[in-house]
């Protein structure tokens, strides 16, 4: 049972990172099928998210730090579930998962975005991490 | 280009990944080396050596007639910053979509 209100200064109720992803979490004055609106459809997408727009090849979206990003739909794996994998136009190569999921919360929604990279870096720079924490420790 | 992306799309091909635990495990070392033990050529290993070079990851030194490379750490702090900067980015954009779904207070 969350009881948090709207009257706080951040935009999010909950907050958790991990190594691997970022997730956040906010209550919107809307029903579901409204946040779901403002999750697909581009003139929506273009009032917050950033400027979206349609090439050849998809998608690409500009995000408020400038950087042009190609939207790849995946399926969801369940309804009320949004899922890109998005990389900027600059890195292909750097992709990373957003997965939105809108649920009901009395009569409001609670959407939740969590962003992860690709798994091969992570399991890099942990592999990596430890290979240079053993070293340092070898030299100290 | 940022520096994480630089990192990260570095790191994003495996023989890159598999040459940079060698030069880190093995200390500083020659492409001729790393592909004197390996199935790939030393023109490849010089053009992966590139792309980690460039993301920061690696640094070459001239040693004699050879370029030795070593493994360097600043950048996976760069690629830790992401984490921090993806967080800042999603609460600038759901407080956006807040502020449209809401209405103004």
């Amino acid at each position: 049972m969350s009881d948090t209100d709207t009257d706080t200064d951040t935009p999010t109720d909950t907050t958790s990172v991990d190594t691997t992803s970022v997730e956040r979490s906010v209550v919107l004055d809307a029903d579901v099928e409204t946040v779901i609106e403002a999750l697909t459809d581009p003139d929506l997408l273009s009032t917050w998210l950033g400027d979206w727009r349609t090439d050849d090849d998809g998608d690409v979206v500009r995000t408020d730090d400038g950087v042009d990003r190609r939207v790849e739909r995946v399926e969801a794996e369940f309804p009320g579930a949004v899922h890109w994998r998005w990389s900027p136009l600059s890195a292909p190569d750097a992709t990373s998962d957003v997965v939105f999921v809108v649920s009901r919360e009395m009569d409001r929604a609670r959407l939740t975005v969590t962003e992860t990279r690709s798994a091969s870096w992570v399991g890099c720079l942990l592999t990596l991490g430890a290979v240079l924490a053993s070293r340092h420790l070898v030299a100290a | 280009m940022n520096d994480a992306d630089a990192v990260f799309a570095a790191l994003a091909d495996g023989t890159r990944r598999e040459l940079l635990r060698a030069i880190a495990t093995s200390g500083p070392t020659t492409a001729t080396q790393l592909a004197s033990t390996r199935h790939i050529t030393r023109q490849a290993v010089a053009k992966h050596l590139s792309v980690l070079s460039d993301a920061g990851l690696v640094s070459g030194h001239r040693d004699g007639r050879e370029v030795r490379f070593h493994a360097d750490t600043e950048p996976l702090a760069a690629a830790r910053e992401w984490i921090d900067a993806t967080g800042a980015a999603w609460d600038r954009r759901l407080g956006r979509l807040r502020d449209l779904l809401n209405g103004p207070e």
